[in-house]
C-alpha cells in the first residue's frame, strides 16, 4: 500500500510527524525516560510515514529543468508507472525527452527488504538493448540532475537519528516542524552521500516542503523545495518542487526544477506492465 | 579559554534555572540544545524564489499523441593521421577521409494498446568523393560510401492477448549480455566498415522478420523466421581497412527465399539478481569462405547451427556476465570437412565509482578439430582467436560532457592486433552534440587486421536532434 515517491523517495522518510511530546513540565527523575519515549514516538511516526496507504499504483509525467550556473536550460520528461506488488514496488520509467534520451526506458523492482538489492534494467534505445545494471553510486545524478539514486531510493527511517529543532516553525506560510537528521553510520553516509538534513515537516498533509542536505564529498549543501502540492483522489500528493545546489557559502551551482503533470492513482495497472518486454516494447498509450 | 568558562556557567546557572523553575536538568540541556541548533542554522536558510515559468503545456499534450517522430541530422567525418605518402594500394587515405552529412528518422505509431507500427530510414552523402576526385577511390569503395539511402527499421506490431506479441517487418534482435564482443548477438548483422566504431551507437542492421513473443513477468519466449538475408557491412577493395592487394572474389548471397528462412529461438529469465538466456538458431554465417561455382570462385556463407546461452548476475555495483555458443557446420577451403566452433565470453561492468562506468569483456573462439591448412590462405584461420576489450566510461558536469576510452585487442599477448580509441562527447543543448575523438591502430598477425596500423584518424561529428 506505499505510494511511490515523486522522485523524492527519500524524501518520504522526512514527513516526520511529530507527535505525543511529552509534557515538559514533569519531574526532573522522569526526563530522561520521556527522551527515550520521544525517540521511539519519531521512529514510530517515521514507520507510520514509510507504510502509509497512498495508493496502490500511480501515473504520472515528470518534467524537470535543469538550470546550470549560466543559466543554461536542459528539459528531460519521463512518463512514470508505479505498482505495489504486496510489499515490493516495481516501477518502470520512460523518457520522452530529450530526443536523445526517447525510448530508453528503466525497471526497477524495490523491494521492502532492505538487505535484498534492487533489481534494475534499463533498455538504451540508441543500441536496441536491455542490460541489467548493478545498483549505481547512490550519489551520482540522475540524468544529469541535481537528484541523485539516493533521492530516488527508498531508506529506512531506523538507520538515522531525528531530533525536533523547532516544533513551530513557520515557512512559506505553512506550519513546520524543523526535524534534524543525521545518518547513524559511515556507511549511511557513503550509501546515500550527505552527513546531515534538515527537514521541514508540514503539518497538515505530513509532507516535506523543505530540506537542506549538507553532502559528504564536497562541501555543497542541496536544497530541496516544494512549492505546490495538493490532494489528488485523496493522496496528498507534490506538484512542483526544485532541487537547488550550492556551495557552502550559498552560491549556486545548479538546479533543478520539477513538476508533475497528469497525475493519477489505483488505475489497476497491468502487472504485466512491469516486466523487459515492456521495457522493449515502449510506452502504452495512455 | 574564557568561553569555556562562560558556557560552563551558563550551563549550571540553567541547570539551577531549571530546578527551580521545575523543569530538571535534562530538560534544561534539551532547550538549551534546541536553542543552539536554532542559531546554527539560521545561516543555511536560504530562499531560492518561485520557480520559472512552466514549460509550454503544449509538450504535455504532444506526449498524449499516438505517433512520435523522431530523429537526427548530423554531420561527421575522420581525418586520418598515420598514413605515408607512398602508402600501398590504390587510393590514397590520407587527410579526410570522411565528410558525411546525413539524416535518420523514426515515425512510431502507437493506435491501440493491440496496434503499434513503426518506419525508420536513414540517408547521407559523403562529400569527401567529390572534395577529392584524384585520390583513386576505388568503385566498390565509393559504391559503398558516397551514398547510402535505405529503410532501417519498418515493423508492425500486434498484441494477442495480453502474453502473445507478434511483431513483423524490418526489425533488430539483440541477443546475448555483452557490449561490445558478438557471441550470441548473431542475427542482425553490424556494420563493422570501421574497426573501432561498432559499439559507438546502433550500427545494427534491421532484418525482415516474423517474430512472435511469448511474455510474462519472469521470462520470455521469443520464437523467429528471418526472411531476408542480410549480413555485416565490412571493409571492400579500396578501404584502408581491406586487409588484400587485390578485389575479393563475388559474394555469394543466398536468395531470401522461403527455403532460406533463418529461424531462431530465445528463452529470456529473469530472477532477483540473476538473468539467463537460452539460445538457438539456423542461420547464414557472416564470415565467408573461398568455393568455385562453376569454375569461377566466389566467397559463400555457411549455414550454420547455433546453441547458446548467457547469464549476468548483480553483485553490488558489480554485474558479472558471460556468453557461451557452439556453432557447427562452419566450412572452409582448405579442408573438406566442415568444422565447428565453441565461442566462450565473461565481462564484467562495474558502476560504482560515482558518474563511471569501467567495463571489460573477454571471449575466445576456439575452432574445434583444426587442421594446419586452415592457417594458410585464402582462410587464414587461427585455432584460438581471442579478443579483449576494456572500456572506462565518466560523465562530468551534470552529465553534459561524456569522456569514454577502449582498449581493445586481440589474441592473449595482443599479436594478434590492437586499437584504442579516445572520445569525448559535448551535450550543448538538449538538440545539439558535438563529438571528437581519436582512435590508434596497431597491426597484427590476425589476417584482417594485418595492416591497419597506419590507420589512426581522429573522427567528429556534430548532430541536431528533434
Amino acid at each position: 500500500m506505499r505510494r511511490p515517491a515523486l522522485f523524492i523517495y527519500t524524501l518520504a522518510y522526512c514527513l516526520i510527524a511529530i507527535v505525543g511530546i511529552q509534557d515538559r513540565l514533569e519531574a526532573a527523575s522522569t526526563h530522561q525516560a520521556k527522551a527515550d519515549a520521544e525517540l521511539t514516538d519519531v521512529n514510530q511516526i517515521m514507520l507510520n510515514v514509510e507504510n502509509r496507504d497512498n495508493g496502490d499504483d500511480m501515473v504520472y509525467t515528470f518534467v524537470m529543468t535543469l538550470i546550470d550556473r549560466h543559466g543554461s536550460r536542459r528539459q528531460r520528461k519521463v512518463k512514470s508507472f508505479f505498482k505495489d506488488f504486496g510489499e515490493d514496488r516495481h516501477g518502470i520509467i520512460f523518457f520522452i525527452e530529450p530526443a536523445t534520451l526517447h525510448k530508453t526506458a528503466f525497471l526497477t523492482f524495490d523491494y521492502d527488504d532492505s538487505q535484498k538489492e534492487d533489481d534494475q534494467w534499463i533498455y538504451l534505445s540508441a543500441m536496441k538493448k536491455t542490460s541489467r545494471i548493478g545498483s549505481a553510486d547512490k550519489t551520482a545524478s540522475f540524468v544529469g540532475s541535481d537528484i541523485t539514486f539516493a533521492d530516488l531510493t527508498d531508506r529506512k527511517a531506523a538507520d538515522y537519528h531525528h531530533r525536533m529543532v523547532k516544533p513551530n516553525a513557520v515557512l512559506r506560510g505553512h506550519d513546520t516542524w524543523l526535524i534534524e537528521q543525521i545518518p547513524k553510520d559511515q556507511r549511511e553516509i557513503d550509501k546515500f552521500g550527505y552527513i546531515k538534513a534538515l527537514h521541514f515537516v508540514e503539518k497538515k498533509s505530513y509532507f516535506v516542503i523543505r530540506s537542506i542536505f549538507w553532502l559528504k564529498d564536497n562541501h555543497r549543501l542541496k536544497y530541496y523545495d516544494m512549492y505546490d502540492f495538493k490532494k489528488i483522489d485523496g493522496i496528498w500528493t507534490e506538484l512542483s518542487f526544485s532541487f537547488t545546489t550550492t556551495s557552502i557559502d550559498g552560491h549556486v551551482i545548479h538546479r533543478t526544477e520539477g513538476r508533475m503533470q497528469d497525475i493519477t492513482y489505483d488505475q489497476g495497472l497491468d502487472p504485466s506492465l512491469f516486466t523487459v518486454s515492456q521495457l522493449e516494447a515502449g510506452m502504452p498509450p495512455q | 579559554m574564557r568561553n569555556g568558562w562562560q558556557g560552563l556557567w551558563m550551563a549550571a546557572m540553567m541547570v539551577v534555572a531549571q530546578l527551580i523553575i521545575g523543569g530538571g536538568p535534562v530538560r534544561a540541556l534539551e532547550e538549551e540544545r534546541d536553542a543552539t541548533s536554532q542559531t546554527q542554522y539560521d545561516d543555511v536558510m536560504i530562499e531560492f524564489g518561485p520557480l520559472s515559468p512552466a514549460p509550454d503545456s503544449q509538450e504535455s499534450e504532444i506526449a498524449r499523441l499516438p505517433s512520435t517522430c523522431k530523429g537526427s541530422l548530423y554531420s561527421g567525418g575522420s581525418f586520418n593521421i598515420s598514413h605515408q605518402p607512398n602508402a600501398p594500394g590504390p587510393t590514397d587515405h590520407r587527410g579526410l577521409s570522411g565528410l558525411k552529412v546525413g539524416a535518420r528518422f523514426n515515425i512510431e505509431s502507437q493506435f491501440s494498446s493491440y496496434w503499434a507500427f513503426h518506419v525508420g530510414g536513414a540517408g547521407c552523402h559523403d562529400f569527401v568523393f567529390k572534395i577529392f576526385p584524384d585520390k583513386g577511390f576505388t568503385d566498390a569503395y565509393t559504391d559503398q560510401n558516397e551514398n547510402e539511402l535505405e529503410f532501417d527499421e519498418v515493423w508492425i506490431r500486434a498484441a494477442l492477448g495480453r502474453l502473445v506479441n507478434l511483431k513483423m517487418g524490418r526489425q533488430t534482435v539483440r541477443w546475448g549480455k555483452a557490449a561490445t564482443i558478438e557471441v550470441l548477438d548473431v542475427l542482425s548483422p553490424k556494420d563493422y566498415r570501421i574497426l573501432g566504431l561498432a559499439d559507438i551507437e546502433d550500427l545494427s542492421l534491421p532484418v525482415c522478420m516474423t517474430r512472435m513473443s511469448l511474455n510474462s513477468k519472469a521470462m520470455s519466449l521469443n520464437l523467429m523466421g528471418l526472411h531476408e538475408v542480410r549480413f555485416n557491412k565490412i571493409p571492400v577493395y579500396g578501404s584502408d581497412f581491406y586487409p588484400a592487394q587485390s578485389p575479393a572474389p563475388d559474394q555469394q548471397v543466398p536468395e531470401s527465399n522461403l527455403e532460406n528462412t533463418q529461424v531462431g529461438i530465445s528463452l529470456d529469465v529473469y530472477r532477483h539478481q540473476f538473468d539467463f538466456s537460452l539460445n538457438g538458431a539456423s542461420y547464414f554465417q557472416d564470415r565467408m569462405y573461398l568455393a568455385t561455382d562453376q569454375g569461377t570462385r566466389v566467397r559463400r556463407h555457411s549455414r550454420v547451427n547455433l546453441l547458446g546461452g548467457s547469464f549476468s548476475v548483480a553483485v553490488g555495483s558489480l554485474v558479472l556476465y558471460g556468453e557461451t555458443a557452439y556453432l557447427q557446420g562452419l566450412d572452409f577451403h582448405n579442408t573438406d570437412a566442415p568444422k565447428d566452433r565453441w565461442d566462450l565470453l565473461a565481462g564484467l561492468e562495474y558502476n560504482g565509482i560515482k558518474d563511471t562506468v569501467i567495463s571489460a569483456e573477454a571471449a575466445n573462439r576456439y575452432l574445434l578439430k583444426f587442421e594446419a591448412p586452415l592457417n594458410a590462405s585464402p582462410d587464414n584461420a587461427v585455432e584460438n582467436e581471442f579478443r579483449m576489450v576494456a572500456n572506462l566510461k565518466r560523465d562530468f558536469f551534470y552529465n553534459t560532457l561524456h569522456f569514454g576510452y577502449q582498449l581493445s585487442w586481440y589474441a592473449l599477448d595482443g599479436s594478434g592486433g590492437a586499437y584504442q580509441r579516445f572520445r569525448l562527447d559535448y551535450d550543448m543543448t538538449d538538440h545539439w552534440v558535438v563529438t571528437g575523438g581519436v582512435i590508434f591502430y596497431e597491426s597484427g598477425d590476425y589476417f584482417l587486421l594485418q595492416n591497419i596500423g597506419d590507420n589512426d584518424r581522429l573522427f567528429f561529428n556534430i548532430s541536431y536532434a528533434f
